[in-house]
């Protein structure tokens, strides 16, 4: 185990010191000594989420996973990996490509998002539509407590129902109830072909109703994305609403399902139709949207409700002076990226908050400085749910050293 | 408070006929689809969120057990009154709402799996986890146990089609967990509660996931000489890129049994047949159905038959979903074991099935997912025989050791309950357990709600459930429920 000197500030907290572990057994390790010097720990993977949720409080230790980075057990023919936590997704996809597989998660920056950092953030991406998040394709678990001791969730099969289901209770706990030192995930066997239809519209209303009628169809797309005009023209591509929408799969099919979605968008007046067939790069884009913009909002309402809710944030930020450019995953998710000034940008989170809030969706703050997270409430307004949320919290972390402040359930 | 004023009180809350307190009617809940056994003292049937609140309040009041219970279908004993009390019928709880454009439905537990499906077949759309119960079992209870079924393959089980809960908490608080829209911050409770077998609180409401039905279904039936053959072939075909919406295994143990209940067009000379469905668009479909019926040949089939109708087709597949009932041709009663394996553990699996069952003298059919490597071997056996039904429960505990060994779990879909809860030590550390167990006092901190299941059951545990279940042996006094039955007499 390296013991470095503290050198780099996370949120704003300058550490006392790195340490950089080996193995899962030295996490525990070191968590067992901080809990009982009552120290602040701070996980850290790849640094890309470092301005999610709410203010980190203190932080004397940072604990890289940079040398957790084996996969540990990998069987295509069961179409499973079981691999450390710090290994990056596109080290891990790298390794399954060579039979033909891969983890079907698309969050940003994979070449420096690890395993054990894209569960606690919940991070995932326009492949989400087709095959869910993290929560849907991690199988087992194996946690550092904070208290020292190692403890295993699920396990190596893909069906599992032996006691309380552990591993959900990580994905998106934002490093607040242990640090995670490996991960078994189901995979997916790689699209032999893909290919994207771009459509552009006059109005964004005219984008939703076809993406709802894709969306509603047999028809089984990996991706439905849009992109207001802002982000359009962000992405050097005209100042329309786009529609993108990607299939895989084997040739025969991604074309049938490309031609239906290009009649149906002719169909819902589209502007102009554009078929990619090599489409990564501009799906890698995409992907890193929401990592790429100094402020960004995560937004999440029902399907039909994207149209009515990006419109509204477009207004809001219009009204106050600000740009607003955003990418929609069509199951309900949007990221909402404000440029201009703090003061404004702080209030027209509150805003935009309240639309998602009136829709019974939600809102948090995806990536933003430390100063505009101390002014803005993260998380928006908190449900019963929350007491038993801060229960669970005192149980596994009872002095709460784990990343202490970022979920405010301390 | 004595019994009589308890049944006083519910019935003022719910009315007269939604209280049960007569041994007679009570001796129709204390069993489900499993072998354990355990009578309640009373049983209600709340109609509303609010009256579930209202009884449990009442119950933490007098420190009773209670326990949720949908269709009485689970296979684990997690519905039974293993320390008697309360149990809350959920039955009458049952409506649907559906959200076509979101692909959402808002459900009440008490809602029958087959009827969401139904409910929303106009819309194009379905509910996707279907266990073999689903024409009885209720979707409260597929989140209880976080059920599967063989189109769960290529889709996912019930905890990815769970959005969002409505919970009674067992100190009577409602609490919402997740909702209808993605990614609600904060810990996902709503992942935490399905499958938590109803030892953290009382669902309620449901928000579930619809998916569109597909466009094309070709089914395949793949008949294979032996069970190590039609195995490899269930690796091959996953290995080679395809994940179909199901594969199905049976042997000719089953075969013969569901021919002999159900003449759905099985070979009974087959040594195991694969039934397999391949979904999606009509495009491409063919060249899929061909790969995988190359791949089942290249493994050893020496026959493949495609359906040519919907009938035939269902037929294969109502023949598949009615083998464990179909097991009544060959022996009075079967003891189903739901261990899981990875999926090229399969074929040793079987081989370690076939000595067990020679080692204790014990038959066994075997109808299984294999696409997911979770195993169904159904020991056959008569419950009147003692001895033979002692060898039975020994040969079931060596088939999931070694699902154990293999590095598999101790159920795939039928969940813990009363009857996996010691073998949860084989599984897990001791350190696993107690955390789970310390999250489990987060919700249920006077363990009055459904207790005893789902962990290693304690000294208590065992002391009481042995005595009540000693007292149920006792005959009742009057009739018996089928005598009431038979006369009219009220049974709801």
């Amino acid at each position: 185990m390296v013991n470095e000197p503290g050198m780099l500030a996370i949120d704003g907290q300058i550490p006392d010191q790195l340490l950089v572990p080996d193995n899962a057994d030295q996490v525990a390790g070191i968590l067992k000594g901080a809990s009982g010097a009552h120290l602040a720990v701070v996980a850290l993977g790849g640094g890309t989420k470092l301005e999610l949720g709410a203010p980190l409080e203190h932080a004397s230790l940072v604990v890289s996973l940079k040398n957790l980075n084996r996969v540990l057990d990998y069987q295509p023919a069961n179409l499973t990996v079981r691999a450390e936590a710090g290994l990056t997704l596109a080290a891990l996809n790298q390794i399954l490509a060579t039979e033909g597989q891969y983890l079907p998660l698309d969050p940003p920056c994979p070449a420096r998002a690890t395993l054990g950092g894209i569960l606690a953030a919940n991070a995932s991406g326009p492949q989400r539509v087709r095959y869910g998040t993290a929560r849907d394709l991690l199988i087992g678990i194996r946690v550092a407590l904070a208290d020292g001791q190692i403890v295993r969730g699920g396990g190596q099969v893909v069906k599992n129902v032996a006691g309380y289901d552990l591993p959900k209770l990580f994905v998106g706990s934002l490093g607040t109830l242990g640090i995670i030192v490996e991960a078994t995930f189901k995979l997916a066997p790689l699209p032999k072909k893909t290919g994207t239809l771009l459509a552009s519209f006059r109005e964004l209303e005219h984008t939703c109703r076809v993406a709802s009628r894709v969306l509603t169809s047999p028809l089984l797309p990996l991706s439905i994305e849009f992109l207001n005009p802002e982000a359009s023209t962000k992405f050097g591509m005209g100042n329309h609403p786009i529609l993108a929408i990607r299939f895989g799969g084997i040739d025969s099919e991604v074309q049938r399902q490309l031609s239906d979605v290009n009649r149906w968008s002719r169909e819902g007046d589209s502007l102009g139709v554009e078929i990619m067939k090599n489409d990564t790069a501009f799906w890698d884009r995409v992907r890193d949207f929401p990592a790429e913009n100094r402020v960004v909002v995560k937004v999440g309402v029902l399907p039909s409700r994207i149209g009515e809710t990006g419109q509204a944030a477009e207004e809001i930020a219009r009204r106050n002076g600000l740009s607003c450019s955003f990418c929609a995953h069509a199951v309900g998710i949007l990221f909402i990226a404000l440029e201009g000034e703090d003061s404004r940008i702080a209030k027209v989170i509150g805003e935009i908050g309240q639309v998602a809030i009136a829709m019974r969706g939600h809102f948090m703050i995806q990536s933003a400085p430390r100063a505009l997270r101390e002014s803005t409430d993260v998380f928006g307004p908190r449900r019963d749910d929350w007491v038993y949320m801060r229960k669970i919290k005192h149980e596994l972390d009872p002095n709460s050293i784990l990343n202490p402040g970022r979920l405010e359930v301390g | 408070m004595d019994k009589q004023h308890l049944v006083r009180e519910f019935e003022a809350l719910l009315g007269s006929r939604s209280v049960l307190h007569d041994p007679q009617d009570l001796a129709l809940y204390e069993y489900d689809g499993s072998i354990e056994r355990g009578r309640p003292d009373l049983v209600v049937f709340p109609r509303t969120t609010e009256h579930v609140s209202e009884i449990v309040k009442i119950a933490y009041r007098e420190e009773i057990p209670f326990q949720p219970r949908g269709a009485g279908t689970g296979l684990s004993g997690g519905t039974v009154a293993d320390q008697g009390g309360i149990t809350i019928a959920m039955s009458r709880m049952k409506k649907i709402e559906i959200d076509a454009p979101n692909l959402r439905a808002i459900v009440q537990p008490g809602v029958v799996n087959h009827d969401l499906s139904i409910a929303a077949a106009p819309y194009g759309l379905y509910f996707v986890p279907d266990p073999s119960s689903q024409k009885a079992c209720t979707i409260g209870g597929n989140v209880a146990e976080n059920a599967g079924g063989p189109h769960c393959l290529a889709y996912g089980v019930t905890t990815n089609h769970v959005l969002g809960l409505q919970v009674v908490l067992p100190n009577g608080e409602i609490i919402e967990t997740g909702g209808a829209s993605l990614d609600f911050p904060g810990y996902d409770l709503t992942g935490f509660f399905v499958g938590s077998e109803g030892t953290l609180g009382i669902v309620t409401s449901i928000i579930v996931r619809l998916v569109p039905l597909p466009e094309a279904v070709r089914t395949l039936l793949a008949v294979f000489p032996n069970v190590e053959t039609a195995s490899n072939a269930v690796s091959a075909v996953i290995a080679a890129g395809n994940v179909p919406a199901a594969m199905e295994m049976m042997d000719n143990t089953a075969i013969q049994a569901v021919e002999a209940a159900k003449h759905a067009g099985y070979p009974l000379d087959a040594g195991a047949v694969l039934l397999i469905d391949v979904e999606g668009v009509r495009e491409g479909l063919q060249e899929r159905v061909d790969q995988i019926s190359g791949i089942c040949r290249t493994n050893g089939a020496y026959e493949i038959r495609i359906p040519q109708s919907a009938e035939e087709r269902e037929k294969l597949w109502s023949g598949r979903k009615g083998a464990f009932g179909a097991m009544g041709r060959l022996a009075p009663s079967y003891y189903v074991q739901d261990g899981v394996v990875p999926r090229t553990q399969v074929p040793a699996l079987l081989r370690k099935i076939g000595e067990i069952s020679a080692k204790y003298s014990v038959r066994i059919a075997n109808v299984f997912h294999a696409g997911d490597g979770n195993l169904h071997p159904l020991i056959l056996f008569d419950e009147r025989d003692e001895t033979l039904t002692e060898r039975v429960v020994q040969a079931g505990n060596e088939i999931i050791a070694e699902c154990i060994k293999a590095g598999g779990s101790i159920t795939g879909e039928h969940g813990v309950g009363i009857e996996k809860r010691d073998l949860m030590a084989l599984m897990y550390t001791p350190v696993d357990l107690q955390v789970m167990e310390r999250l489990k006092l987060v919700f249920n901190p006077n363990q009055l709600l459904n207790p005893c299941k789902l962990l290693p059951a304690t000294k208590s545990c065992i002391e009481l459930s042995t005595r009540r279940r000693a007292a149920m042996k006792k005959p009742l006094t009057t009739g018996t429920p089928e005598l009431n039955r038979l006369a009219g007499l009220p049974i709801p």
